[in-house]
C-alpha cells in the first residue's frame, strides 16, 4: 500500500460561483482521517459543485486542506496520488475491457510508458475483487449493465488507492445487495484510515452506513455530524419539505421519507 | 474489448508490411527497371539516368508516402481519442482547409510558378494561421465543444476564400491547377518537398506522441481524466499544435488526401483493445501503409492518366466507411 499515513482533510471558507450565482457559500468543514462522511442535501444543494471544488476541477476561493497542506497548490498528477474522485456522469467512451478501465487509476502512480509493475497489478486486482467484477474482468466495459458499468467505475477509483476518496453518488444504478457491498467497501476503506466522502440521497444507507453526515442547502452547511443528530424530523421537514419514518435496526438508525410536507 | 491479437504482434505486422510497401513504391513507375538495378543504384553516387529516377523522383516519393500516411494515420487517432469522437479526422480543426487555402493562394497570384517551393511555404503559413486562429476562439481552455466550432467556423472561412480564388481566377488553366492540386497528389515531388515537410511532420509526431496516456485517462470523460492528474490544457495544445506542425506540412506538400485519419483508426481499433494511446503507434504504422498502397494503385491502375492520390482514398475510402457504419450499426442494435 503506498497510502501515506493518516490525512485529515479540511475545507476553509470555500465559494464557488457558476455563471455569476453562488453555488457553494463559504463553507468550511472538517473530515478527521479514518471516517466515512456522507454529503447529503436536496437536488441543486451544490454537492457535485463541493466536490468538484475541493477537487480543483472548479475555479473556486478559499481553502483546501489536507493534512496541514494546501491541497490545490500541489501540482495535479501528485493530488491524483492523494484523492481519488469518482464523477457522477460515469462515461466511458470505448469498449475498453473491464481491467483496463480499472487500470486507468493507476495512472496518477505510472511514469511514462512504463508498463504496469506488481504493486499496479495487485491494487486492480483488490479492485476487481472488491467490487465483485473477476468474472467481467474481459468483458467490454460498455456492455455492461448499468449496475455493473458503476460499479467497474468505482473499482478505477480504489484501484487509485488513495488517502482521501472523493464520491459523487455511488450509489446511483446499484442494486441493494451491491449497495450495501459498497458501504461495506468504504467503511473498509475508512477503517484502514482513509478519508471516504460520498454524496448519498439514500437517506436509510446514509443514516446506516456514514460515521458523519454533512447536510447542505443553497450551497451553506445546515447540520452536521452524526448520523442521530443530523437527521430530525424538523430539519428533514425544513431541507427536502418531507415527513419521514424513523425507526431502529440491527445496523442502527433507520430514515424512511414517507410523505412531502 | 480484449486486443484479439498482442500488440507488439500488430505493431512488427504493420512495420511489416510498411516495408514491403515502401520497398514496392521504389520498384514501380513508368520507367520500368529492374529490381536490383534500381535498388542499387538507390545508393549509387553516379549520376546516371537510373541513379536520377531513382533518387530524384521515386524515393522522395516512397518518403513522403510513407510519412504523409503516419501523419494522417497518427493525427485522425489523437484527434478521436481527445475529442471522444470516432468522427474526429486531421481536417477537422480547420488545417488542412487553411493549408490548402495558403496553397491555392501561391497558385492564384502565379506567386508558384515564380518560385516553386513557395507553394508548400505558403500552404504552412496557412497552417500556422489556422492553429492560431483556432486557438484564439476556443479561448486555449479544455472545452472540447468549442475546439470543434473553432475548426468547423476556420475550415468554413478557408473553404469559402478558396472558392472565391477559384471564381475570380484569371484564366481556366488557372483554376484547373489550383483544383488538380487540391485533389491531392504525390507525383513529381522532389527531395527539397521531403526536407521542408519532413522535419515538421517528425515534430508534430512527437507532440502526439506524448498524449497516450491522457487520452485513454479522456476514455472516463475530462473530469475524470483532470482527477488522475492529467492537465487537459496542456493535452489541448499538444494535440492542436502536434496536428497543425505534422497536417499542415502534408497538406503543404501533397494536398488534401481524405479519409485515411479517419479510416484507419477505425479499422485498428478493435485489433488494439479500444486504447487510444495504442492505436497512436498502429494508426500511424496504418495510415503510411494505406497511402503507400494507394500510391502504388494510382501507378498501376491508370500510368498515363495521372488519377489523383486525394481521388482513390476517397473513392476507396467512402463506401469502406460507409460499410463500417452499417457494420457498428449491427453490432449496436
Amino acid at each position: 500500500m503506498t497510502t501515506t499515513g493518516a490525512q485529515r482533510l479540511e475545507i476553509l471558507n470555500l465559494s464557488v460561483s457558476l455563471g455569476g450565482r453562488t453555488v457553494v457559500d463559504k463553507l468550511s468543514c472538517r473530515l478527521e482521517s479514518g471516517s466515512f462522511v456522507g454529503l447529503i442535501g436536496p437536488n441543486g444543494s451544490g454537492k457535485s459543485t463541493l466536490l468538484k471544488a475541493v477537487m480543483g476541477l472548479l475555479p473556486s476561493v478559499g481553502e483546501v486542506m489536507l493534512n496541514g497542506e494546501n491541497f490545490l497548490d500541489k501540482p495535479p498528477k501528485e493530488r491524483a496520488q492523494l484523492v481519488a474522485y469518482l464523477p457522477q456522469d460515469g462515461q466511458v467512451v470505448w469498449p475498453i475491457a473491464v481491467e483496463d478501465l480499472v487500470m486507468l487509476g493507476r495512472a496518477p502512480h505510472r511514469s511514462g510508458f512504463a508498463p504496469p509493475t506488481e504493486v499496479d497489478r495487485a491494487a486492480v486486482e483488490s479492485a476487481l475483487a472488491a467490487m465483485d467484477l473477476g468474472s467481467l474482468r474481459r468483458r467490454s466495459a460498455r456492455e455492461l449493465s448499468g449496475g455493473e458499468k458503476a460499479r467497474a467505475l468505482i473499482a478505477r477509483t480504489l484501484a487509485q488507492d488513495t488517502a482521501v476518496l472523493i464520491a459523487d453518488e455511488p450509489t446511483a444504478g446499484l442494486d441493494p445487495s451491491h449497495q450495501i457491498a459498497l458501504m461495506e467497501t468504504f467503511c473498509a476503506k475508512a477503517r484502514e484510515g482513509r478519508t471516504v466522502l460520498a454524496s448519498l440521497h439514500d437517506l436509510a444507507l446514509a443514516a446506516q452506513w456514514c460515521d458523519q453526515l454533512i447536510l447542505i442547502d443553497d450551497g451553506a452547511i445546515v447540520a452536521a455530524g452524526n448520523p442521530g443528530t443530523v437527521l430530525t424530523a424538523d430539519v428533514l421537514a425544513a431541507v427536502y419539505g418531507v415527513e419521514a419514518y424513523f425507526g431502529e435496526s440491527r445496523r442502527g438508525l433507520v430514515v424512511a421519507p414517507i410523505a412531502r410536507v | 474489448m480484449r486486443a484479439p491479437i498482442s500488440y507488439p504482434l500488430l505493431l512488427s505486422l504493420l512495420t511489416l508490411l510498411v516495408v514491403v510497401l515502401s520497398t514496392m513504391s521504389l520498384l514501380i513507375g513508368p520507367a520500368g527497371i529492374g529490381i536490383w538495378t534500381s535498388l542499387s543504384a538507390l545508393f549509387s553516387g553516379r549520376q546516371d539516368v537510373v541513379s536520377i529516377v531513382m533518387q530524384e523522383i521515386r524515393l522522395p516519393r516512397a518518403i513522403l508516402g510513407a510519412t504523409i500516411g503516419a501523419t494522417l494515420g497518427l493525427s485522425g487517432a489523437a484527434l478521436q481519442g481527445y475529442l471522444r469522437n470516432p468522427l474526429a479526422e486531421p481536417g477537422l480543426l480547420g488545417i488542412s482547409a487553411t493549408a490548402s487555402l495558403g496553397a491555392v493562394i501561391a497558385i492564384y497570384t502565379g506567386l508558384s510558378a515564380v518560385f516553386s517551393l513557395a507553394l508548400p511555404l505558403m500552404a504552412l503559413a496557412g497552417a500556422v494561421i489556422a492553429v492560431l486562429l483556432v486557438r484564439l476562439l476556443a479561448g486555449g481552455g479544455a472545452a472540447t465543444i468549442t475546439l470543434i466550432l473553432a475548426g468547423v467556423a476556420v475550415t468554413s472561412f478557408a473553404g469559402a476564400l478558396t472558392s472565391l480564388a477559384l471564381n475570380l481566377s484569371p484564366n481556366p488553366f488557372a483554376a484547373l491547377e489550383i483544383v488538380f492540386w487540391m485533389l491531392g497528389s504525390l507525383k513529381d515531388r522532389s527531395m527539397m518537398h521531403v526536407w521542408l515537410s519532413v522535419p515538421f511532420m517528425f515534430v508534430g509526431w512527437l507532440m502526439l506522441a506524448q498524449v497516450g496516456r491522457a487520452l485513454d485517462a479522456l476514455t472516463l470523460g475530462e473530469e475524470a481524466a483532470a482527477s488522475l492528474g492529467f492537465k487537459l490544457g496542456t493535452v489541448q495544445a499538444l494535440v492542436v499544435l502536434g496536428t497543425a506542425a505534422s497536417v499542415g506540412a502534408a497538406t503543404a506538400v501533397a494536398g488534401a488526401i481524405g479519409f485515411v485519419g479517419l479510416v484507419v483508426p477505425h479499422i485498428l481499433r478493435p485489433l488494439v483493445g479500444s486504447h487510444p494511446s495504442r492505436l497512436l503507434a498502429a494508426s500511424a504504422l496504418g495510415g503510411a501503409a494505406v497511402v503507400l498502397a494507394a500510391d502504388i494503385a494510382v501507378r498501376l491502375i491508370a500510368p498515363e492518366r495521372d488519377i489523383k492520390l486525394g481521388v482513390l482514398t476517397a473513392l476507396v475510402g467512402a463506401p469502406f466507411f460507409l460499410w463500417l457504419i452499417f457494420k457498428t450499426r449491427r453490432e449496436l442494435r
